[in-house]
């Protein structure tokens, strides 16, 4: 049994980027039904202001942008990695404990 | 576009693959996937540090290897993260490029009128939307309606098409047979279970349509090249103008046909030239299949449902606050209903019981 964290992130307007997280191991039909609240909002990432291509100040802009959004990411992921690394137990439906680890989807 | 930021690309370069820029628009498959830890030593901020500048070096640079937000973590391999996305590749993609072609290629042979014609009689039937206004009157389209057009279009332009005059026949039926596959492509990538059979019959349709494709290649026409073509038409025109002076006026009609026939020669050369097909959404298609085979149906990872989430985890949330500090309360109001929900869920599955 492995499970499945199914990371969606949308910039659908401008105010707004949110990440969703989403439990992979669900029946997609089930996890894929509006009424089901299978999608679970998770954050909201930090949106910079339009730049231009050209000019220097806004190439700097980007790349902290871009840094900023990483530095999110971690945070966000932080708790993940440990468990990446050595496994959770979870009970298992059987009576059995079994040993998971997560697989991160997008 | 999330795409774009996330996985620290360049546009038009592809999330999965190694695919070089001018080969998007054929249907390459044999580039290798993306393996981040291999672009390490070619990073920008690296790039400094005295490393010679090579093959592999030059391929990174059109790559576009930013920082990938994923990379680094454990169990994820990045490459694999990109999903297919019907919404945004195929109904407001290609169906919306597709469309823009078939214009072009209706007004072309003077069909456009008897396509809307058709367009607008189009019968109700269950589970099917009628349209109410002629393609072009629409100006806003929403991937539910362009899922329905790729249903009725084929019938459409068939009728559109019907009674092909002599030198249309072919170029009838090779746009047909191009709308053909990319529908049935759309259809077959719909299906709620696959055999290796019906993945055979997608690779099959997507051959098709790359080798089909080259007769909407005139109406990829950009606006630069159009320039062009038309700067070299003056040119040719002011040339010519000079020896007509000098013929006979019985000889002119002639030369003019022989003039025309050239410079649509010589239009054809500079379209078949700097035109192309090379763009992301085109490639993608080819990622389709390889997909299927290794997560299962495409429908399970589409972008709709969390587009659908939108509107009540985010819009709603954004209505309801005070537009300060608003992404903490949307955070927040959506934290509040979920719970609630769940609680409801809970007492539900515990009355059953």
């Amino acid at each position: 049994m492995s499970d499945q964290t199914n990371l969606t992130n949308f910039s659908g307007d401008k105010k707004a980027w949110p990440v969703y997280l989403r439990i992979g191991n669900l029946p997609s039909t089930r996890r894929n039904s509006p009424g089901s609240m299978a999608v679970l909002l998770l954050a909201l990432l930090p949106i910079a202001p339009k730049l231009s291509k050209s000019s220097k100040a806004d190439q700097r802009q980007r790349k902290i942008n871009a840094d900023t959004r990483q530095d999110v990411f971690e945070l966000i992921f932080a708790p993940l990695q440990g468990v990446a690394d050595s496994g959770v137990t979870i009970d298992c439906a059987n009576g059995k404990v079994r040993l998971c680890f997560p697989i991160l989807s997008a | 576009m999330e795409n774009v930021a996330l996985h620290g690309l360049k546009s038009n370069a592809c999330p999965k693959c190694e695919v070089p820029t001018h080969e998007l628009g054929t249907n390459a498959k044999n580039y290798r996937t993306r393996d981040y830890a291999r672009y390490q030593p070619y990073k920008p901020e690296i790039q400094n540090a005295g490393l010679e500048s090579d093959d592999d070096h030059v391929m990174c640079d059109n790559l576009g290897i930013g920082q990938n937000i994923f990379h680094r973590l454990d169990r994820v391999s990045a490459s694999d993260l990109y999903k297919p996305d019907m919404l945004h590749t195929i109904y407001l993609g290609l169906f919306k490029h597709m469309m823009d072609w078939n214009e072009g290629f209706l007004k072309k042979h003077g069909r456009l009128q008897a396509f809307d014609d058709v367009w607008k009689a189009l019968p109700p039937y269950p589970a099917f939307f009628v349209p109410k206004k002629a393609y072009r009157e629409v100006t806003q389209w929403q991937g539910k309606e362009m899922r329905n057009l790729g249903r009725c279009i084929l019938g459409v332009l068939a009728v559109a098409l019907r009674q092909p005059g002599g030198a249309q026949a072919i170029p009838f039926k090779r746009a047909l047979r191009c709308v053909r596959a990319l529908v049935d492509f759309n259809m077959i990538a719909q299906y709620r279970s696959h055999t290796p059979d019906t993945i055979a019959y997608m690779e099959d349709y997507l051959d098709q349509v790359h080798r089909m494709k080259d007769i909407f290649l005139e109406f990829r026409v950009t606006k630069r090249t159009q320039a062009k073509v038309d700067k070299q038409r003056k040119e040719i025109r002011r040339q010519r103008a000079g020896i007509r002076d000098r013929v006979a006026p019985s000889q002119r009609r002639r030369m003019r046909d022989d003039d025309r026939d050239e410079e649509n020669e010589l239009r054809m050369d500079i379209i078949h030239d700097e035109t192309h097909f090379n763009f992301i959404k085109m490639h993608l298609l080819s990622h389709f299949c390889d997909h299927i085979r290794q997560f299962g149906i495409i429908a399970m990872y589409s972008a709709e449902i969390r587009e659908l989430a939108h509107k009540t985890q985010i819009k709603d949330g954004w209505r309801q606050s005070d537009k300060n500090d608003a992404a903490r309360q949307i955070v927040h109001s959506y934290g509040r209903q979920h719970a609630i929900w769940m609680r409801l869920l809970n007492l539900e599955s515990l009355q059953a019981r």
